[in-house]
């Protein structure tokens, strides 16, 4: 892999590897850039690039949430007052940066993960099926099921789109 | 003759969805330096402990040539 390469990569996929990755560790970065380290060190690159880069970043930031409650409960707290998830938002129609945050953080792990992986991953529901080892049609209908959960709490109509 | 059946039209994408997918994910805050310097490094992983055997390997056997020479 090449330099150029890596960084094309890196520029694409990075941010949402980190918002996948914080989810778990508050060390999202490290387990990120981690998980790049891993790819540059394979022979053959691997053939599902993206879902490949999504298991890896997420059994890493699951190992390093497992350490982290280990030593200690420090790294909990500073997780779950990480910074801010999403840049602030400027569209006074759109939704607002951080109740969404605090809205997808209340979420269970296994919905808030397929979220992320869908929206801003951009991964399908097979590829997401093939990163967490489960099956594309459970991952719709928890991705479906999170989705009216946040419905409820941002107060979003199903049909705001609809005249 | 039967009809030819027609895909169902995908469903529409669903509005909370637009609007998060609106919502841009903090830049990461990954070391540039750090990581290209890691990636080069891990990129010549094998080269490296190759190279680094066989210099062992010389260095032994040059140990072993010093011992003969000066032991005859």
């Amino acid at each position: 892999m090449t330099p150029e390469q890596l960084a094309e990569l890196v520029d694409r996929y990075a941010s949402a590897l980190v918002l996948y990755a914080r989810q778990w560790c508050a060390c999202p970065e490290d387990v990120v850039q981690a998980a790049f380290l891993k790819l540059v060190r394979q022979r053959t690159p691997p053939t599902n690039l993206l879902p490949w880069l999504y298991r890896v970043v997420r059994h890493a930031a699951i190992d390093a949430s497992r350490a982290a409650r280990r030593r200690t409960r420090y790294e909990i707290a500073a997780a779950e007052s990480a910074p801010q998830r999403f840049m602030p938002s400027y569209d006074p129609t759109g939704l607002d940066a951080q109740a969404a945050a605090a809205a997808i953080a209340e979420l269970p792990a296994e919905t808030r993960e397929i979220i992320v992986a869908h929206i801003w991953g951009g991964l399908t529901f097979e590829q997401i099926a093939e990163a967490v080892g489960s099956s594309a049609a459970t991952c719709y209908r928890r991705y479906a099921a999170g989705l009216d959960v946040l419905r409820q709490k941002l107060g979003v109509d199903r049909t705001a789109h609809q005249p | 003759m039967t009809p030819p059946s027609h895909p169902p039209p995908p469903p529409e994408p669903d509005p909370l969805a637009i609007a998060l997918a609106k919502l841009d994910p903090a830049p990461h805050n990954l070391d540039w330096n750090v990581l290209m310097f890691e990636a080069g490094r891990a990129s010549k992983f094998r080269a490296l402990w190759f190279w680094r055997i066989t210099a062992w390997v010389c260095a032994l056997v040059a140990c072993g040539l010093a011992y003969a020479y000066l032991s005859r």
